[in-house]
């Protein structure tokens, strides 16, 4: 396994301790800030890397410019003599990241709603429809959706 | 043992990018320079994960793991707020880099 997308293209050009020591670097970005990288294209005077943010546990996200210049970093540890060009693409939360509990608790207030008529609509039996709105279960992806999409 | 091992391989396997979280509450470690430690380095399996949650316990409580291939590979790890303590504790314990949380910034020892 590579954590370095399309690692192949610069294997001729580092050592296998350099390539190892690159993937070791991108392992860590992608362990603690889910920062994923992939070489475009490399020629005798520049490499392009794309380097990518997705949703991460601890939750700090970097701007394109801070993620360019991570890529930068880390291949330029490695590849001093090549121009290195980053295309950056920063983590954008999707759009039902706004649903929390308080969240929810001020739309069902809002439209007039309760526990019981979230349970008549969507079927879903009553205790996880409360642990959810009071916040004592935390709530998956497709849950977050359900709601969003059910109260927004 | 047998709930703390059900308990982080239930986080791993929802993580296999990779995660680090902290004993007893499993919450993700969101700050400080991370160094992992030499002693479980190599660690993977259920036999590793016993290693790594052993010296957690008795070190730093902090541990991850991430999935390589079909297995989980597992590591103690220790933070620190100074960077200047991180490298060298990183080089004490044989690590190729180190790196800060809240910054994304890796540092190659």
């Amino acid at each position: 396994m590579t954590n370095v997308k399309n690692i192949k293209l610069i294997e001729d050009i580092l050592s296998a301790s350099q390539l190892e020591k690159l993937e070791a670097g991108a392992a860590l970005h992608l362990r603690h800030s889910r920062i994923e990288f992939k070489v475009l294209e490399v020629d005798d005077k520049s490499i392009t890397i794309r380097v990518t943010q997705s949703k991460s546990p601890a939750e700090y996200y970097l701007s394109a410019k801070d993620l360019s210049a991570r890529a930068k970093d880390l291949f330029g540890a490695f590849l001093p003599d090549l121009d290195i060009r980053a295309r950056a693409i920063p983590y954008s939360a999707p759009t039902v990241e706004v649903v929390t509990p308080e969240w929810i608790q001020a739309k069902m207030s809002e439209k007039g709603m309760d526990n019981k008529s979230i349970v008549e609509m969507t079927g879903v039996d009553k205790a996880n429809i409360s642990n959810w709105i009071s916040g004592k279960r935390p709530m998956s992806q497709p849950v977050k959706a359900m709601f969003y999409f059910m109260l927004k | 043992m047998k709930d703390l091992i059900k308990n982080i391989k239930e986080i791993a396997n929802k993580n296999p990018q990779g995660f680090t979280i902290s004993l007893p509450t499993f919450e993700y470690v969101k700050t400080g320079w991370v160094v992992a430690l030499k002693e479980t380095q190599n660690s993977f399996g259920d036999v590793g994960l016993e290693k790594v949650i052993t010296t957690a316990l008795t070190t730093s409580n902090k541990l991850g793991g991430w999935k390589e291939g079909k297995d989980f590979y597992w590591d103690t790890v220790i933070t620190f707020d100074s960077k200047e303590e991180a490298i060298k504790v990183g080089i004490e314990n044989d690590q190729i880099a180190i790196y800060h949380i809240e910054t994304a910034t890796l540092i190659y020892l």
